[in-house]
């Protein structure tokens, strides 16, 4: 029950960074697109559908992690104080600016363009240090400025490059067929500093960590893997299998961070942290697996419907909303 | 510096910031949906502009909902670990299903609610409203269970320094939850009918030519002021009957006492509208009771302030406890520095003040403009495309 429960935290979170990871891309992206409306309306419209079914996964995983693993969650977030509130800072500038942005047809909307912009990148980077971080173990040792160490920025810097890879590869896909030749353009220009912080963060980590598991090495395979899919497919101008190779990507280091050390799940320099020990009784496990199950369920099978239905690029005849 | 009192505001801020956006959110969508479903049962085609109308207002209120609820969410990791190393295995169980069953799905459907305008078939798209009411009264089930949990401590025991689940059903029976769930629900329905009922005040104050519009509109309002300030009443006085139960001394402190007066004064003052509402019913008057006209537009903050009292006095009236008699409210905190806590508390509320004065103006421009003039199915000018709500 333990693992089980793991793994579907583990399904939440990757799945919370393989479909916001390319919101938060496409936010930082839309300076590299025309400043005029009718554009930005498209870039933001390609999101559509799917924006806020998206963010909700993060709010879903932080559940389950609550539910199922009282003694992480307050490790981990109190642990890395700091950067979740600057995440949640930058998540909440992005997600109402968003949602909020296009609400009146005559309004002025460059403050809510900011926030957009602003936001994603707030969170891009807060995502990359804490994740940098939990590698490293949490707390950090030090004061505040210890989790700003070289490993974690490097992190920080690599989720920036990676979300904006990953927001390419979605306007491929979705954007108006007259923007598909920039949103490739973006992707291949955004392959360099993540192949860089791929490389540089793996032979980092592998010197500066010890005991890694099987499984993490594996992730580690699967990322690159995933990297190359998404240049091959991209090459090829398969976009919507490059898109998947990028999500793929972008879930690997949450993905990673869950299977480093497992079935140990938090390091510091005091204690160690294994999965039973963070884990709730199993009495509460058997009620939240008679909620969870059939939820989770519902939602794959409602959010797959809502993909098929918008996989094709914008038209004249497609609602915006945002 | 201490960090308990800074933790506490920036938890008290953050949920009050959250109440007052969920509560418009639940009233709201009940009556959209209500006039979605007269409309798809073959009702007049104003019922449809009216669910695009009112549906627009309640997305730009829900935005604000979803965030202040996901920093609320963090907040239980951030500065309260001692709850969850404490009453984890039980409180827990309530707060995770909430999040997966009720507001994970509640923003999945609304999301294919927007998209479906005109573009899903009626009844499929009726129920995926219905789909977005239902999810989100499981949210407020869910979340009135975890704090009545907190309130009084059913249902579990007290084994090797932390409390364990026994009977996941006794949360439900919980005396604690079972008048305050209708309580807030009532609240919910009323702040959304005082809402639209102002609105259409306002817009008969402004001699509208909307007349069968806003008529519509404000008699589904006032029945909904009407039944829920009658419910909100009643079930707030019910309680009285429960505390003795598990919180004998409750009402009894001196920080409950002011804002349990101004909520029952905003209780019978909003009763009172409702009633002078119903008024506004008898078909000539409608458009011509310009002083009742002034009265809707004046209530409509009345349900907020009445909610943040109500709040105050559940959960002050559970100080110094964060679990009643189990754990205290100093013993559950972080150990965070207090500089920090300070930092975030700054920022999260600055952050919040800002988006909720822009959220609030938003509103208020969009309900000033009214609907869009028949014929006209929601093309803004400018832009040749088609927009969801």
């Amino acid at each position: 029950m333990v693992t089980f429960f793991w793994c579907l935290l583990g399904l939440l979170t990757c799945g919370y960074f393989a479909l916001a990871g390319y919101d938060y891309g496409v936010g930082m992206l839309l300076p590299a697109f025309e400043a005029d409306e009718r554009r930005r309306r498209q870039t933001l419209g390609a999101l559509g559908p799917f924006f806020l079914a998206n963010e909700v996964w993060l709010v879903a995983a932080v559940g389950v992690l609550f539910g199922a693993f009282p003694h992480l969650e307050g490790k981990v977030f109190a642990g890395a104080y700091v950067l979740v509130v600057t995440l949640l800072l930058g998540l909440v500038t992005f997600t109402a600016s968003m949602q909020l942005r296009s609400r009146r047809p005559d309004a002025r909307r460059g403050a809510w363009t900011a926030g957009i912009v602003g936001g994603a990148l707030v969170t891009a980077l807060s995502w990359g240090l804490f994740l940098g971080n939990l590698v490293l173990g949490l707390p950090p040792t030090g004061d505040v400025l210890a989790f700003f160490n070289p490993y974690a920025v490097l992190w920080g810097l690599g989720f920036v490059a990676l979300f904006c890879l990953q927001g390419s590869a979605f306007l491929a896909v979705r954007a108006p067929a007259e923007l598909t030749g920039r949103a490739v353009r973006l992707a291949r220009a955004f392959s360099a500093p993540v192949v860089a912080f791929l490389v540089i963060a793996t032979v980092w980590g592998f010197f500066a960590l010890s005991g890694v598991t099987a499984l993490g090495v594996g992730v580690a395979v699967l990322t690159f893997v995933a990297f190359a899919v998404f240049r091959l497919a991209l090459a090829a101008r398969r976009f919507r299998v490059a898109l998947v190779g990028s999500m793929v990507l972008s879930a690997c280091p949450a993905l990673l961070t869950g299977t480093l050390r497992f079935p140990t799940v938090l390091v510091s320099s005091a204690y160690t942290l294994r999965v039973e020990e963070a884990a709730t009784a199993s009495g509460t496990f058997a009620v939240l697996a008679w909620f969870a199950v059939p939820a989770v369920l519902v939602l794959l099978v409602v959010q797959w419907l809502t993909w098929r239905a918008h996989r094709h690029p914008l038209d004249q005849r497609s609602l915006l909303h945002f | 510096m201490n960090a308990l009192p800074v933790a506490r505001l920036q938890f008290a801020t953050t949920t009050s910031f959250h109440f007052l956006f969920v509560l418009l959110t639940l009233g709201l969508v009940t009556l959209v949906a209500v006039m979605q479903t007269r409309w798809t049962l073959g009702g007049k085609p104003e019922l449809l502009r009216m669910t695009r109308f009112w549906g627009r207002l309640y997305v730009i209120n829900y935005a604000l909902g979803i965030v202040t609820g996901i920093v609320m969410e963090f907040q239980f990791g951030l500065t309260w670990t001692g709850l969850s190393a404490f009453a984890g295995d039980v409180f827990g169980a309530p707060l995770a299903i909430e999040t997966l069953v009720a507001f994970f799905l509640e923003s999945t459907f609304l999301g294919l609610w927007i998209f479906g305008f005109g573009r899903l078939p009626e009844w499929l798209h009726l129920t995926l409203i219905w789909l977005v009411t239902l999810t989100a009264y499981a949210s407020a089930l869910f979340i009135m269970l975890a704090n009545s949990f907190l309130q009084n401590p059913v249902g579990s025991r007290l084994e090797g320094g932390t409390l364990h689940l026994d009977d996941f059903g006794a949360l439900f029976s919980n005396p604690a939850l079972v008048a305050s769930l209708p309580h807030v629900l009532s609240a919910a329905l009323v702040t959304g009918g005082f809402f639209v009922v102002g609105v259409s005040a306002y817009h008969f104050l402004k001699r509208t030519t909307e007349v069968e519009f806003f008529r519509r509109s404000m008699r589904i309002g006032v029945v909904a002021a009407l039944v829920g300030s009658i419910f909100v009443v009643n079930q707030g006085f019910a309680q009285f009957g429960e505390l003795k139960m598990y919180q004998p001394d409750k009402l009894g402190g001196a920080a409950v006492g002011a804002p349990l007066g101004a909520m029952i004064a905003l209780g019978f003052a909003m009763f009172l509208c409702a009633i002078l509402g119903t008024l506004l019913l008898v078909r000539n008057w409608l458009t011509k009771a310009r002083f009742l006209h002034y009265l809707m537009v004046a209530a409509i903050p009345l349900p907020f302030l009445a909610a943040i009292a109500g709040w105050l006095v559940r959960e002050l009236g559970r100080q110094p406890w964060l679990v009643w008699g189990k754990l205290r409210t100093a013993d559950a905190i972080a150990d965070v520095p207090a500089g920090q806590i300070l930092f975030s508390f700054i920022a999260f509320s600055l952050l919040f003040a800002a988006l909720a004065v822009a959220d609030w103006v938003l509103m208020a421009r969009v309900a000033k403009r009214g609907p869009e003039p028949v014929g006209d199915p929601g093309v803004p000018a400018e832009l040749p495309v088609l927009s969801g709500v």
